[in-house]
This record gives structure tokens, C-alpha cells and sequence, in this order.
């Protein structure tokens, strides 16, 4: 593996000068920063600049939007503390920022996810017959294909949170429940629970694209 | 353990989980089962946040995908929409007058004077080649809201203005104003 560039600040200087950050890993932007020889202040207020530029962004698609103000609170605080980080020479997520800065980004807005939902404690209740008590199952909630599932990403996003993730787990291979990793566990809900979600929303996803009979 | 252990721990789990499988993070519980469920719930949020985000996960420095040519009347605030900014964050991001970001998306400026540094910067901003972002600026641009009180008859095309009487006459020091009037080598 090509060993990355090794910059002085004057080279730093250039490249903000002339617009060339862009061309730069934000690993090594993150290094130059944190380097003990870059005592230009405005120099390194560039760099950050240009990092926030690229953490915002890249934040924002993955915000869950349903967070307060369409999830940009977060954003705007887990760049924040990103700048804050980068430039403490003690902080570590300014070293996790220079070994994986886009990696850094996404664990810190999972955590700010979990801590959401943690407030939220949004359970949807599962759908009980009120004879029986027994918990209803959506009618004729067939798998999707492959080809189908592709093509109904805008329809995934618009469904309950609890039903998008647990399908979304069911597509990437998880099984619903085992002995080792399962939707169930994952989600924290019992087996039947989890079933149920992705049922849900594979029934509700075929509604949509009209394969139902 | 300590909290700072299992941050180093998840941190690691992010970075391995490419891709994300049922056996990577059954592997992952075996190896730290007192963080078995914090490991799960990043894992349940890294499959959400990469469908949220509607791609692979991992190479941020290239361009998304876009078609080849950019749909006719694209506007500049419809591609700033969609990297996730606005014009005037995209004006703030690059350091230039958001005026001249306003009247680029409203195709008021002469393209053939664009400089090449905007479109550089501003194209690497959004995520798309220089290429697809000259042929937004190339196209017609946003309708201005006022127009349709002031004309009379067809529309036509009003004299534009060019990039170096924009940046002129734009608030940026004189410094800003060097920096996006100077020709890219």
C-alpha cells in the first residue's frame, strides 16, 4: 500500500491557496492539524473548514430524519465536537479521526441514534386479536424477489421505523431467529415480534408495487 | 471495562464491518460478549444509516453516481439539494459571495466565463465531476420569481452578467475577490 504524502505546512498553505484540499485524504488533514509544527491558526481554520465541509454531508444523507429538526441538530453537533476533537491533541476521537474519518463520523451519529431512540422508546404495539388473544399475522405476506426488493428503496424509507430496520436486517442476510445472530436479538423483541415487522412490511411493500392478488 | 474500552471496540466493529453479515457480528459477540448488545445495536444502525444513505459505505471521495449528463433544467440548487447543502451553504463551504452562487443557479452569469477553480471546487463540493456540473451551468437555470410580473410577450434571454463583473461587484475583500478571478494553471 502507497505510503500517503508527507506535507509540511507550507505545502498545506499551497494547497488551501489554490484550492487543492479536495484532492487530499481527510486522514491527512486531520494529521496536519493535530501535527505539533502547524502553528499557523488560519491555516489549520482552513483545513477544519474544509472537514466540516466534508462531515456534514456525509452526515446528513444518514440522519434519520424522523430526529429533531430532520436529524441536522445532530449533525450540527457531531461536527462540532469533530472540530473540538481534532484540534485537542489529547482528545481520542481526534486519533480515531486521523485512522478513519469517515468511519469516526458514522459511529458517532449511531451513537446518537441510540441515545434517540433511547428517549424515544418508540415499541409499536403488536396487532392482538381481541378474542384470542393470539397476535395477528398479515395475510399472504410472501417474500419479496430480489428484483422486486430493488427496486423499492424510496418505499422502504417511508416505512415504520421498527419495520424498515427489521427488513432492511432481513435483506442483508439476518435471520429472524437462531441460536446465533437474529433479528430478534438484534432489535431486542422477541422472535414472534420481529417476524411479525418484517411480514409487515414485505405485505406492505407488495401493496404498493400492486403484486397482490 | 472500562466505557473508553468499549468506544475503542466499537469504533473497531464500524471499520470491519464492510460488509456487514450475520457472521461478522456473531463473531464479534463471541469475542466481546459483555458489549454483545451494544454491538448489535451499532449494527442494526450501520445497516439503517447505509440504506439511509442509499449507497455503499467507504469511498466518500468519489463522486456519487450520476447519470451521464444531468437531466435537462437541472438547477444548481436542485444539485445542492442533493449533496446534502444549500446555495448558501455551498457559498459559505467554498468562501465566495453567495450572490454569485444565486445568480450561477439562476444562470445570470456568462458560463463562458465561469472560472475553472469554481467549478473544480464547487463540483468537488457537491460530489459530482466538473464535467456534469458545467453542463448545470450551462443549462437555462432557476426561473427568477419576479420575471413572470415583468414580462412582456416571449421570454428571451436577458444580458448576463460576466464572472469577473460578479465577483466585482460582490461584497468579498479583495483578497476572495483575487482568489476567484485568478485562472487556474
Amino acid at each position: 500500500m502507497t505510503e500517503p504524502a508527507i506535507r509540511s505546512p507550507e505545502d498545506w498553505k499551497e494547497l488551501a491557496e489554490t484550492g487543492g484540499l479536495g484532492t487530499c485524504e481527510p486522514e491527512q488533514m486531520v494529521a496536519a492539524c493535530r501535527d505539533e509544527a502547524m502553528r499557523d491558526g488560519r491555516l489549520r481554520g482552513l483545513l477544519l473548514d474544509h472537514l466540516c465541509g466534508l462531515a456534514r454531508p456525509y452526515l446528513i444523507r444518514r440522519a434519520n430524519k424522523d430526529m429533531p429538526n430532520g436529524g441536522l441538530d445532530a449533525v450540527d453537533d457531531i461536527v462540532s465536537k469533530m472540530a473540538l476533537a481534532i484540534v485537542d491533541p489529547v482528545a481520542k476521537d481526534g486519533v480515531g479521526f486521523g485512522a478513519a474519518f469517515y468511519t469516526k463520523l458514522q459511529q458517532r451519529l449511531a451513537d446518537r441514534h441510540r441515545a434517540w431512540r433511547v428517549q424515544q422508546r418508540r415499541i409499536e404495539p403488536m396487532p392482538v386479536d381481541d378474542e384470542t388473544g393470539e397476535i395477528l399475522e398479515p395475510p399472504d405476506a410472501a417474500g419479496l424477489t430480489p428484483e422486486e426488493a430493488a427496486t423499492v428503496d424510496d418505499l422502504i424509507a417511508g416505512l415504520p421505523d421498527n419495520h424498515r430496520r427489521a427488513f432492511l436486517l432481513h435483506r442483508a442476510g439476518f435471520p429472524v431467529s437462531s441460536k446465533g445472530e437474529c433479528i430478534a436479538t438484534m432489535l431486542g423483541v422477541q422472535p414472534k415480534t420481529a417476524d411479525a415487522w418484517i411480514k409487515k412490511a414485505v405485505a406492505h411493500l407488495r401493496e404498493q408495487l400492486g403484486l397482490d392478488r | 471495562m472500562s466505557t473508553e474500552d468499549l468506544d475503542d471496540i466499537i469504533f473497531r466493529f464500524h471499520q470491519a464491518a464492510e460488509p456487514l453479515t450475520p457472521e461478522l457480528v456473531g463473531d464479534w459477540v463471541g469475542r466481546y460478549p459483555q458489549f454483545a448488545d451494544d454491538i448489535r445495536a451499532h449494527a442494526v444502525e450501520i445497516v439503517d444509516m447505509r440504506f439511509l444513505a442509499g449507497q455503499d459505505a467507504g469511498d466518500e471521495a468519489a463522486p456519487a453516481d450520476e447519470p451521464a449528463t444531468p437531466v435537462a433544467g437541472t438547477t444548481l440548487r436542485a444539485v445542492a439539494k442533493a449533496a446534502g447543502t444549500s446555495l448558501r451553504d455551498l457559498a459559505d463551504d467554498l468562501g465566495i459571495a453567495r450572490s454569485i452562487v444565486s445568480d450561477l443557479n439562476t444562470a445570470t452569469i456568462e458560463t463562458a466565463s465561469v472560472r475553472g477553480r469554481f467549478v473544480r471546487l464547487a463540483s468537488e463540493r457537491l460530489g459530482v465531476t466538473m464535467e456534469w456540473l458545467s453542463t448545470v451551468l450551462a443549462g437555462p437555470g432557476e426561473a427568477s420569481v419576479g420575471a413572470a410580473f415583468k414580462a412582456e410577450g416571449m421570454p428571451g434571454v436577458g444580458r448576463r452578467r460576466t464572472w469577473e463583473e460578479a465577483v466585482r461587484d460582490s461584497d468579498m475583500d479583495a483578497g476572495r475577490k483575487a482568489f476567484w478571478t485568478a485562472e487556474e494553471r
